[in-house]
């Protein structure tokens, strides 16, 4: 468990269009301890008074850790996006970031098992690829979601 | 003077449609609550987008990018936002006539993305008068003409309420045009909401990304004698001033790879917004007009009423006329 010093704290607001509304802009938001995000060139932790940086998200999981909440870490899927940290604000954009409650297993399972199908039958690499990446972001919903029920 | 007949079925005409446009106002009034809402949801998502793209692209590295760096113009794909139903007042046609005026006036060679059907039908119609060849669209949903220049690309139907994957999937087919070289600029044409009787159709330049111009839209640091450029999204942000102008940006992945990212989520979000302002201008103009349409139904029964009384009126007189000369003459 990572231990939080610093009695600052980060915004971290997510942003997904889709999900917007008038009253709720983000589709999370909430001052926290620390981030871990999951970026193409590997995590990437947040801390209060970061300098300010812009990074491209990879499909993963975003690690919130909060302090009044006994430090416990909750989780969100992200898959794929843009992150950019300033002024101890980090906004997360992204049109596919869903919290556990939001996932639905049996959905993402049988998705899952269509894209092993079509994957299986492939013959083109890149096509291969691409099938194997749905799979990769299914299997994160579904860990995610798995943790989140235990 | 039409006969009695005549007047009393025109009126029930004029009495039927004043109900359809009653009708329509109302449904219009309640769709504008709906329309304000949604557009009011975006206004967040595409602030902090625009904050992100201004500090990413205000670095100096970003200006040899290619969504950043400027290139020579031949070809200028003109995103056009109207509706796909009429009566709604002059919305659909103040939007195209001022792009068809501006195109006319423009050295490059324009090519349409139409949102909505009026505004390619309207471009359709016109292109195929001066081709007078009949539209050939290919499989990709690209209309050549038939010198073999892009004149349109079909970007499907949208739908009446602003959808983001609707304008994600318009926004990823202009970036890899973009990226290819078909096309060397993006203009979007729209319709900014001011209030429910003032709606102004515009066109603004949204690649290649301008530095300078992002600057004065988002407004957090405006240099002296810059004014804050309202598109109608988000209200004036306060400027930040001092120290956290001058931070320098990391980039994680180096500038290229985040601007490969941020920028087709800037074109997204952007279009997003502007048909999110499109849509609550349809409504508020289809609102005032079927406003002033069962207004002036109501004018033409006045009219016709008052016409059948004086025909109803003057036949009674001719007729009383007619029994006291035929009794006059009987005596």
């Amino acid at each position: 468990m990572a231990e939080v010093v610093s009695d600052k704290k980060i915004e971290l607001r997510v942003i997904a269009p889709t999900m917007a509304t008038d009253k709720s802009p983000y589709k999370f938001q909430k001052s926290v301890d620390m981030v871990i995000m999951r970026c193409t060139t590997g995590d990437m932790g947040i801390l209060p008074g970061r300098m300010p940086v812009s990074a491209v998200l990879d499909s993963g999981v975003l690690r919130i850790f909060d302090e009044e909440a006994s430090n416990q870490e909750s989780q969100m899927v992200v898959l794929g996006g843009v992150a950019h940290v300033s002024d101890d604000i980090l906004t997360i954009l992204s049109d596919a970031a869903y919290k556990p409650d939001e996932i639905d297993t049996a959905e993402v399972t049988a998705k899952m098992k269509e894209y092993q199908r079509l994957c299986d039958a492939a013959s083109d690499f890149n096509e291969k690829t691409a099938y194997r990446k749905d799979i990769h972001r299914c299997q994160i919903q579904l860990d995610v979601a798995g943790t989140a029920g235990k | 003077m039409p006969s009695m007949k005549a007047i009393k079925r025109r009126r029930l005409t004029v009495k039927n449609i004043s109900q359809i446009t009653k009708a329509m106002n109302l449904v219009a009034t309640s769709k504008l609550q709906r329309a304000r809402a949604n557009k009011a949801a975006v206004g967040k998502p595409v602030q902090a987008t625009f904050d992100i793209v201004y500090n990413t692209v205000g670095d100096e590295r970003a200006l040899e990018q290619p969504f950043v760096k400027p290139r020579a113009v031949k070809r200028t794909a003109y995103v056009l936002i109207t509706s796909n139903r009429g009566l709604c007042g002059g919305y659909n046609s103040n939007v195209c006539k001022m792009l068809a005026k501006y195109v006319k006036d423009s050295d490059t060679q324009p090519v349409f993305l139409p949102l909505g059907n009026k505004g390619r039908d309207y471009f359709l119609r016109r292109i195929v008068a001066e081709t007078r060849q009949p539209a050939t669209w290919d499989e990709e949903g690209r209309y050549y003409d038939p010198s073999g220049k892009l004149r349109m690309i079909d970007a499907g139907t949208p739908s009446e309420t602003p959808n983001f994957a609707e304008a994600k999937k318009a926004a990823d087919k202009l970036i890899s045009m973009y990226e290819s070289g078909e096309i060397d600029e993006v203009k979007l044409v729209y319709t900014q909401f001011f209030t429910v009787l003032s709606l102004e159709p515009i066109i603004r330049q949204v690649l290649p990304v301008r530095p300078d111009y992002l600057r004065r839209v988002v407004g957090t640091d405006l240099k002296a004698g810059e004014e804050w450029e309202d598109l109608g999204f988000f209200p004036k942000p306060e400027a930040k001033g001092g120290a956290a102008m001058a931070q320098e940006v990391e980039f994680d992945s180096g500038i290229a790879e985040v601007l490969r990212n941020v920028v087709p989520w800037y074109l997204s979000m952007y279009l997003y917004a502007a048909m999110a302002s499109s849509a609550l201008c349809e409504q508020a103009a289809r609102m005032t007009s079927m406003d002033s349409a069962t207004k002036n139904a109501g004018d033409i029964i006045e009219k016709l009423t008052l016409m059948f009384n004086r025909q109803r009126q003057s036949i009674i007189t001719q007729e009383i006329t007619e029994i006291v000369s035929g009794a006059n003459a009987l005596q």
